[in-house]
């Protein structure tokens, strides 16, 4: 249950944030001009970001004239852009035409708006339109709500939705890749993110989508896309253990504070290196791409993490009905696994036992080894206070006791090599899962060289991977499970109904396949 | 008496080494091996009387070496093993030992041994493997077979099986079902006894079953509480078998 709660939390805080990365940058309105039920509005694309921006407007005297410049105000610099619109009168031909006209520092000029008729003021304010670093709309007191709401919204929405889908789709398919080979296909997805995103912005900024072209706003794009991405790929691998909340919520920061601050320091520079380059080629206004990359990042951000939500409501079910059932089904696995645990195999005991008597009277030191290693292992089995689940790193402690009494009971027959990668250690997996299993390929690993055990373990994605190798004979379909075997596959099926892995393979090598979802439980 | 000792394990047949000794038994080791392979060759060949057999070897049970022995030797089984294997090994070798051995059990065995002797009445070797098909290697799973992978089905989680031509389906009780290349006929004397024939093409599990409806001229409805809640009607000719299995 609080489970579902922190689910719904973050689905609404998602769709906040989709709003929230439109209207940051669709900015803020100001009507700055009123006429024949009219509305002149400048919107401050920037204004939510740089607030040292400043409109002004003035009318003259007899009110003919309309100036608008825009102050922008970056430390050392002053850049003032004048938006000035005219009318001219053909006396002859009676003709009214309109221009409109963009200026650096002090060229400013008038115009006269007296006469202009309502279609001549829309047509004027599509052509003021046209020009970048500045937007002008008008609409009539009617147009509602809608009125308010920017392009930019809607667009940024939009590019949440298309991660969002790409984002579910993608994920997936990395997901079933790398199970069947290996993690590098883990980049797959999130390099084409990052291309496709540094592709956009580059191509933004030509606005006629030209692609590559190395300008300095190329690179700063390109920048502060990919050593973000970097920084998303540590953040993941890092994040292997934690639950899926968490780690969810810690990569939608990191795209998203990685891409403001990343971002912000490469206009800087970008700046200072040359400023020309921000002013008036650029449809983004005095500040790079930036904008357009952080709306960019939030749409990733947010887009990504609902898909992974709506990955895993599906991977549920999505129904409370099953989350409950499977607390009960827990609830009951606990006791029955507790009734498995109790019930390892005799057999061990019984031959070390036989093994120590053997030794005692010749080889004290092996009888001493064997003896604290069987403790050990014994002590692990009997520990009541663990409930079901344990980590790796324990269950291969114990693995190593049991292993080592394996050892002095086969001597020279019997090799074994551990290979846990560092990002498994921490996995969670039932207790005394692999013991069973490791027995096994102890009993039947008998081959050419003596009885050769491998195990391996490795984390790709949400799954844990353990492979068992034996150099034995292969599985033939003739095999019976016995106990061992009988016991691993409950447990799997108590605490993963249907989400886990138990297969018998012999290709590449004879080995045992368990996979095991991070996720669950 | 010239004796053999076959343990998987150098310090179990150690431990036998040393009973012997301290037993001050009139037995002289004349080999050892700890796989199946070397055993049967060196037992075939320098044929001693009596052998020391461990039940699970590296490459092989003990019953497999049994077989592959030219001659019919005096045997006491070591092991560690379940108490069914053990009622075999009653009826059927000289002695077992169980694991840790105790030197008073060891003594009282090669006792019981020499008194065999004399009589010389064990029972063949043919009849000890048909013992434990029959009775130890019951199926407790099925193998199935996709691509290079085999899954193993646990027997307690199948409430059906079902006849398909050349094949048999089988049904979790998840829902899940699978296709196995087996008759019908010869997986019936593999499974276990809850294991039901009802029907020329069906078997059920017994303990799946949750309700059982009368149906015309002797047969049933069975209900069983699988995912699907599959109902399968039983034919007439398996009356008397049902009645008996289901206490009707």
């Amino acid at each position: 249950m609080n489970k579902l709660v922190t689910y719904t939390i973050l689905v609404l805080g998602t769709l906040g944030f989709l709003l929230i990365s439109g209207l940051v940058n669709s900015g803020m309105k100001e009507i700055v001009y009123e006429k024949n039920g009219l509305q002149f509005e400048y919107l401050n694309k920037s204004k939510a970001i740089r607030p040292s921006q400043e409109v002004q407007f003035f009318t003259s005297q007899d009110n003919n004239e309309l100036t608008f410049y825009m102050n922008e105000g970056y430390k050392n610099q002053n850049f003032t852009t004048y938006l000035s619109v005219y009318k001219t009168i053909d006396p002859e031909e009676n003709v009214h035409t309109l221009s409109v006209k963009a200026m650096n520092k002090d060229l400013s000029f008038q115009s006269t708006l007296e006469d202009l008729s309502h279609t001549e003021l829309v047509n004027l304010i599509s052509s003021i339109n046209d020009f970048r670093g500045a937007k002008l709309s008008a609409y009539t007191s009617e147009s509602g709500w809608f009125g308010y709401v920017d392009d930019t919204v809607v667009i940024f929405v939009l590019f949440g939705l298309i991660f969002f889908i790409c984002c579910l789709i993608f994920n997936s398919m990395v997901k079933i890749l790398s199970k069947r080979y290996g993690t590098r296909l883990e980049w797959i997805f999130p390099g084409t993110i990052v291309f496709i995103l540094a592709f956009y912005a580059i191509g933004f900024n030509f606005s006629n989508w030209i692609p590559f072209s190395l300008s300095l706003n190329s690179v700063i794009s390109f920048c502060s896309i990919f050593l973000p991405f970097l920084l998303f790929r540590f953040v993941i691998r890092k994040s292997s253990n934690l639950d899926f909340a968490d780690r969810e919520v810690l990569k939608f920061f990191t795209i998203i504070i990685g891409t403001y601050v990343i971002g912000a320091v490469l206009s800087r520079i970008g700046f200072a290196i040359d400023s020309s380059n921000f002013d008036n080629v650029m449809m983004i206004e005095k500040h790079g791409p930036f904008p357009i990359i952080m709306g960019m990042a939030i749409s990733l951000a947010s887009g990504n993490l609902l898909a992974n939500l709506v990955r895993r409501m599906i991977y549920h079910r999505g129904s409370e009905k099953l989350l409950k059932k499977a607390e009960g089904e827990l609830g009951r696995s606990n006791v029955e696994l507790q009734s498995l645990q109790s019930t390892i195999n005799p057999h061990f005991l019984y031959n070390s036992l036989n093994s120590i008597a053997s030794t005692a009277k010749v080889d004290g030191d092996k009888t001493e080894r064997m003896a604290l290693a069987l403790s050990s292992f014994y002590k692990y089995i009997t520990n009541k206070k663990n409930e079901g689940l344990t980590i790796l790193k324990n269950e291969v402690e114990m693995l190593n006791n049991y292993l080592e009494i394996e050892k002095i009971r086969f001597e020279d027959n019997l090799t074994v090599e551990i290979d846990v990668s560092s990002n498994a250690i921490n996995c969670k997996l039932p207790r005394l899962l692999l013991q069973p299993l490791v027995e096994n390929a102890v009993k039947y690993g008998y081959g050419e060289s003596g009885i050769n055990v491998k195990i391996t373990a490795e984390r790709i994605s949400d799954q844990l991977i353990i492979r068992i190798y034996d150099s034995g004979a292969e599985f033939g379909l003739d095999m019976q499970i016995g106990f061992g075997i009988k016991s691993v596959n409950q447990k799997l099926e108590l605490l993963y109904p249907d989400q886990h892995t138990l297969e018998f393979k012999n290709s590449p090598a004879k080995h045992i396949l368990i996979e095991i979802n991070q996720n669950e439980v | 008496m010239k004796a053999y000792i076959v343990e998987d394990e150098k310090l179990a047949g150690n431990r036998l080494k040393q009973l012997i000794l301290d037993g001050t038994h009139d037995l002289e080791i004349i080999g050892e091996s700890q796989t199946g392979k070397e055993a049967i060759k060196e037992i075939n060949s320098l044929k001693p009387e009596l052998i020391f057999l461990d039940i699970q070897l590296l490459d092989m049970t003990g019953f497999d070496v049994l077989q592959n022995l030219v001659y019919q030797p005096y045997i006491i089984f070591t092991t560690a093993y379940h108490q069914y294997a053990i009622d075999a090994f009653e009826h059927f070798a000289v002695d077992y030992l169980l694991k840790p051995i105790e030197q008073d059990k060891f003594n009282k065995s090669i006792k019981k041994l020499l008194k065999m002797m004399d009589k010389t009445s064990m029972q063949s070797f043919d009849s000890v493997n048909t013992w434990i098909k029959q009775n130890v290697k019951k199926r407790t799973s099925f193998s199935i077979k996709k691509n290079d992978k085999i899954t193993l089905v646990d027997i307690d989680n199948v409430a059906w099986i079902k006849a398909e031509d050349k094949y048999v389906e089988i049904g979790e009780k998840n829902g899940k079902s699978h296709l196995l290349n087996k008759t019908l006929k010869l997986l019936e004397t593999e499974l276990p006894e809850n294991f039901v024939r009802i029907h020329r093409s069906y078997i059920i599990n017994r303990d799946f079953v949750f309700e059982i409806h009368k149906y015309f001229k002797g047969r049933y409805v069975f209900k069983l509480n699988d995912n699907d809640r599959s109902s399968i009607t039983s034919s007439e000719s398996y009356l008397s078998e049902i009645k008996e299995k289901f206490e009707l």
